[in-house]
């Protein structure tokens, strides 16, 4: 047997091994992927890390980091997520003032309305620009609002 | 001045890419030329980018003290190149091929100027990514306005440009291709799809800012 | 209409068949019986007609007559099972934000090209999704696709891929075709819209395609139309779908949404660049009909091609011009070895992997879509 001819039937049969080693070891594979990569949800999707928590007793409010990410560099407009959990224990009415670029100043106050999933908006800093949206999610709520970058 | 200009250039010029390569890599394709060829193609693009640049300038000039007022009437401005863009990028991918005949219609007449001057494509095209008021761009036109003299200005946006130069430098690998001649015809429909995206975002901008208004 | 194995006899054609039975029993019944009787019949269905499939393929030598049943069911199945599945998670075919924010989407294979970019850059994955959600996780999906893919290059869509097997269902309504001449440039579409939806994706981070122009959202999930925008995406979805999927396919009996629009199926022909597995026309025996041409579901064959005794990049090796071809000259190949030699161990070879893996995934799109019309049967009810 010629030597591509070996090499081609012994590829062949190892694309049976390729299949049965996906098919096997799929679930290990899947976490090697991940944890060997370090690859994340993207933030427009996932809110950004939390960079505060802050606890009021039955409830706590999670502030995400500001995301303006961009392929390269920075977007001109992004977004801050706040969150609010366990949605069981929230009041009725949430007030929540944020300083979103932690500079020690507040740069927006939130109004939420647990029941209405609805929130009032007050900006301090003209970099914050409007409400997003309100969001009932399976283990808390969330607020997104407009941010514009410096 | 050149310098800050320059490194403001070389810190965004990725960025610039990012923008401008949805309009270059379909076209650059689209040709199916050789790396030297499309090396040319892509200094007439930079020119036309060039050009956009000085003309900014220019305006930057002129519009110094008016900048921090032009918020709505910018994204109405950036939508209407967008459309243009989108408009230029649509002829190229599904109107252009058809053989011109004697000037019957503005189609032909702009297929005969296309072939008659094969720089120009390119070139309006440099034009209208080189005047996309993308983050980084308004940051230079921020930058530039400034200082009230408009050789600073040119100075200023010339120096921005070759910082932004740089990163364009690879894009003629892409004649590597040019013996795939299907790669020719992806590029021109690639140019086409490409438009439909330009069009949607212009639509949207200029109808945000007519909304604002 | 012969395949150039012929028939290999009942003894031959089950010693061969002896491993996927194993393998089946394995992979897709994870070797233990089910304890639910509910859930044992359509196992046991699907358990059988998976391997019937299989043998009926190796016994007549006839590969895209029973792949093409077996593919057009599991797509059908599938949208059962998915779809169901949705409205028992959801209670609705509806992606609200509010679902993308809880990461609740199940991964796209389609959706893959246009990750590559952005998570070379910024090391995040541009879909609303799960690492590793119960139902698609972007983790699995991925394995599942770089695995498939060095394994059998665009044969994942011919043999696994759901959305291809509606294509190929209305494709096959087409007794004789009402458009025959489709020029030949509009198969470099799937490529610039590749193209197209890579960069803008990388641009916008997010999938451009998923949100403008897929056709399988009108049968899959769909963005709540919450805007004028969502409105017009549902307005694209639902006729890119009657026109590529349903329409054309019937006009022209070939799988023009696989052919001529398909983004991924584009990324997929890269693969077959580096697969080992290929499909070969013998020029000796060749004599020019010109059948494979006019038949080939995807638009892989040409005038050049055919003179190489070729098949064009975009190949997903489904087997038709193999069945067709009256003199039986083009046949599976593996790289490297001499042509038109060893039929049989190159077919069989190549059969091996690709069915393994359309038995795994499209058997359980099978058992998942049998699951619930039976239990609609038995309680009236789809849902749990």
């Amino acid at each position: 047997m010629r030597l591509p001819s070996f090499f081609g039937y012994t590829t062949a049969v190892l694309m049976m091994v390729v299949v049965l080693g996906t098919l096997l070891g799929m679930n290990y594979f899947s976490h090697k992927l991940i944890s060997a990569t370090g690859l994340q949800i993207s933030p427009w999707f996932s809110g950004g890390e939390i960079v505060r928590t802050i606890d009021h007793g039955s409830y706590k409010t999670l502030q995400h980091r500001a995301v303006f990410d961009a392929l390269i560099g920075q977007r001109a407009e992004g977004f801050v997520q706040i969150d609010f959990s366990p949605p069981a224990a929230l009041p009725d009415k949430i007030n929540e003032k944020i300083d979103f670029d932690l500079d020690g100043k507040i740069d927006f106050n939130l109004e939420y309305d647990v029941s209405s999933n609805s929130a009032v908006l007050t900006a301090y800093n003209p970099r914050v620009v409007s409400l997003s949206g309100c969001y009932v999610l399976k283990e808390l709520r969330a607020v997104r609002v407009r941010l514009k970058n410096e | 001045m050149m310098l800050q200009g320059f490194l403001l250039g070389l810190s965004t010029g990725a960025t610039c890419l990012a923008y401008c390569t949805p309009v270059l890599v379909p076209y650059l394709l689209g040709e199916g030329k050789s790396i030297r060829q499309t090396a040319g193609t892509l200094s007439q693009f930079m020119l036309g980018r060039l050009l956009g640049y000085l003309l900014f300038a220019v305006f930057a000039w002129m519009a110094s003290y008016y900048v921090s007022t032009l918020t709505d009437q910018r994204e109405m401005l950036t939508g209407v190149i967008y459309i243009l863009l989108a408009s230029l990028q649509l002829w190229y991918g599904m109107l252009q091929p058809i053989a011109p005949c004697a000037g019957s219609s503005w189609r032909d007449r702009v297929a005969q100027l296309a072939q008659s001057r094969p720089v120009l494509l390119p070139l309006l095209m440099g034009l209208f990514t080189g005047l996309n008021l993308c983050p980084p761009f308004l940051l230079a036109f921020a930058a530039a306005g400034e200082n009230p003299t408009l050789g600073y200005s040119l100075l200023f946006f010339l120096s921005f440009f070759g910082g932004t130069a740089l990163f364009f430098l690879p894009l003629p690998l892409l004649g590597a291709c040019k013996n795939i001649s299907r790669l020719k015809n992806i590029g021109r429909l690639a140019a086409a799809v490409m438009s439909v995206y330009y069009f949607y975002t212009g639509m949207l901008l200029l109808l945000g800012g007519i909304f604002k208004l | 209409m012969t395949a150039f194995t012929g028939n290999l006899g009942w003894r031959k054609a089950g010693l061969l068949c002896l491993p996927m039975l194993i393998i089946t029993a394995v992979l897709l019944l994870y070797g233990k019986p089910l304890a639910d009787p509910g859930k044992l019949l359509p196992a046991a269905i699907t358990y059988l007609f998976v391997n019937a499939t299989f043998f009926c393929m190796i016994y007549t030598g006839q590969t895209n007559k029973y792949r093409s049943r077996f593919f057009i069911l599991v797509s059908l199945l599938f949208v059962v099972s998915f779809i169901a599945n949705l409205i028992e998670v959801r209670g609705t075919m509806e992606l609200s934000t509010a679902n993308m924010l809880d990461g609740e989407t199940p991964l796209c294979p389609l959706v893959i090209p246009m990750l590559i970019i952005p998570a070379a850059l910024t090391n995040t994955i541009i879909f609303p999704g799960s690492f590793f959600a119960a139902h698609a996780g972007i983790a699995p999906m991925i394995v599942l696709w770089l695995g498939f893919s060095v394994a059998v290059g665009r044969g994942w869509c011919s043999w696994i891929c759901f959305f291809g097997g509606m294509d190929e269902g209305f494709s096959r309504l087409c007794r004789k075709p009402k458009i025959t001449d489709i020029d030949k440039k509009w198969t470099a579409l799937p490529w610039a819209v590749l193209l197209g939806i890579v960069l803008t994706s990388a641009v916008t981070l997010s999938p451009t395609y998923c949100a403008w122009l897929c056709p399988f959202k009108t049968v899959t999930e769909f963005p709540a139309i919450e805007s004028v925008k969502t409105a017009l995406q549902a307005v694209i979805f639902t006729s890119l779908f009657i026109g590529l999927v349903v329409v054309l396919p019937i006009l022209t009996g070939r799988r023009t949404q696989c052919g001529l629009f398909c983004p991924f199926g584009a990324f997929q022909s890269i693969f077959n660049k580096i697969n080992i597995f290929a499909v070969r026309i013998d020029r000796a025996a060749c004599v020019d009909c010109k059948l494979c041409l006019k038949q080939c579901p995807t638009f892989s064959i040409d005038e050049q091609s055919l003179q190489a005794g070729k098949t064009l990049l975009s190949c997903g090796k489904c087997g038709k011009c193999i069945d067709r071809c009256p003199r039986q000259a083009i046949s599976f190949h593996i790289k490297g070895t001499p042509l038109h030699v060893n039929r049989l161990t190159a077919r069989i070879l190549f059969l091996y992997p690709a069915f393994t893996f359309a038995a795994v995934i499209g058997g359980g799109c099978i058992y998942g879509g049998l699951e619930r019309i039976f239990r609609l049967l038995l309680t009236g009810s789809m849902i749990h």
